[in-house]
């Protein structure tokens, strides 16, 4: 059955409390610190939830490869970077009404990478280990694998940009009711492969300037028939978003991540604005 | 809040001009922000900076590939030399890609960082 959860997004930029606190600490122990507040007009009620997107990642080692440089006053602008890296990052979208939670799918993760940049591209992979879980913890596992991100800006035009992400991991059910259900209560690892899609352009006529679209597969690898059956070997998600003059934007959501019972539909019109300078 | 001076030197003029040119990174437009209101802009709010995912990987894959963009147009367009010879070409790029990645950052922030790094034909 359709349903249809609208989200009236207004991004208050406090500025001073939490971002200054990610600026002060410059050290790439903590790359970004990222708390931006949301409110879910629940679509069941009349009721409204207010929640939470956060973003917490930085660099427990780096290690640049490419050391050289010749010592003269003229940089080079072609300069290739080649550097490897043990990160964490943790993210996800909170809410005070749990179960209204159309983005119900936080992850946290620790991985050692590779990284290179070049004129041709930049991209980044090596192996991650990460906890997913929801809101109340009520479902949960970890994943062990490998993955590979690739970014190339000034695709298709002069500032347009395409970014894949690919992971493929062992996934370690802890708790998972609805496969617990399916499954007649075995839960064993299996082998998932994630996508991350996105391709944005740079539109920048009238009061439209962008456009970008979002794709996320999580995709099990030879699952069981009780899980094919049931429609959980694949969760999908794909998000339209028009960005306008004033960061007004609009945005359309449909599908659905792990520990999502079914598809959401998710309007998002939004606009942002200063508290305080 | 940042005590650097943004003013009619060449570091600002040509971090704005890179910024908002159609032939260059095109990230606004010059009649919504001036010269002035374009110093306290944020990463976010240009437009490459991606709104459909907090992905850390694809920001920072994103932000070094702008950066290079950036740097790219910056010595073809100015006469530039390095700040210190002692800083390298990577330095340059991973600290420019730093500000891009920083969705709070602002435009400011990335004058300043690249006036710390690169030296204009009307600095002494």
């Amino acid at each position: 059955m359709t349903r249809a959860i609208y989200l009236l997004c207004a991004n208050f930029v406090f500025i001073n409390s939490l971002v200054v606190f990610g600026q002060a600490n410059k050290n790439k122990l903590i790359n970004n610190f990222d708390i931006k507040p949301i409110i879910v007009a629940e679509k069941e009620s009349d009721k409204s939830s207010i929640g939470l997107n956060y973003l917490i990642s930085g660099n427990l080692i780096e290690d640049n490869l490419n050391k050289g440089e010749s010592e003269d006053m003229e940089y080079n602008p072609d300069v290739i970077i080649s550097k490897l890296y043990v990160k964490y990052q943790s993210n996800g979208t909170i809410l005070i009404n749990k179960k209204n939670n159309p983005l119900n799918f936080l992850e946290s993760s620790i991985s050692g990478e590779y990284f290179y940049s070049s004129n041709a591209l930049s991209m980044l992979g090596g192996i991650f280990y990460k906890y997913e879980n929801d809101q109340d913890f009520s479902n949960k596992q970890t994943v062990f694998g490998v993955n590979i991100t690739l970014v190339k800006y000034g695709f298709g035009g002069m500032n347009n940009y395409i970014a894949i992400k690919n992971n493929i991991g062992l996934v370690d059910p802890a708790t998972d009711s609805i496969r617990t259900n399916v499954l007649k209560g075995e839960l064993k690892s299996f082998y998932r492969y994630e996508l991350e899609f996105m391709l944005n352009i740079n539109l920048g006529f009238a009061d439209l300037e962008t456009f970008e679209f979002n794709y996320k597969l999580f995709n099990e690898i030879n699952a069981p028939k009780e899980i094919k059956n049931a429609v959980l070997d694949k969760y999908e998600l794909s998000t339209f978003r028009l960005g306008f003059k004033n960061n007004i934007y609009l945005a359309y959501s449909i599908g659905k991540l792990p520990f999502d019972k079914k598809d959401n539909y998710i309007f998002e019109i939004g606009f942002s604005y200063k508290l305080q300078n | 809040m940042s005590s650097y001076e943004w003013k009619e030197n060449l570091v600002c003029i040509s971090t704005y001009k890179i910024l908002e040119g159609d032939d260059f990174l095109d990230q606004f437009e010059e009649a919504e922000f001036s010269f002035n209101d374009a110093k306290d802009l944020k990463m976010e709010q240009l437009r490459y900076y991606p709104k459909t995912t907090n992905d850390n990987d694809i920001i920072k894959l994103l932000s070094y590939e702008i950066a290079r963009k950036f740097i790219k147009i910056l010595i073809k367009n100015y006469t530039v030399k390095k700040e210190k010879k002692e800083i390298t070409s990577e330095q340059f790029l991973s600290c420019v890609a730093e500000i891009f990645q920083d969705k709070n950052k602002k435009v400011i922030d990335l004058a300043e960082m690249v006036d710390s790094k690169v030296k204009f034909s009307d600095e002494q």
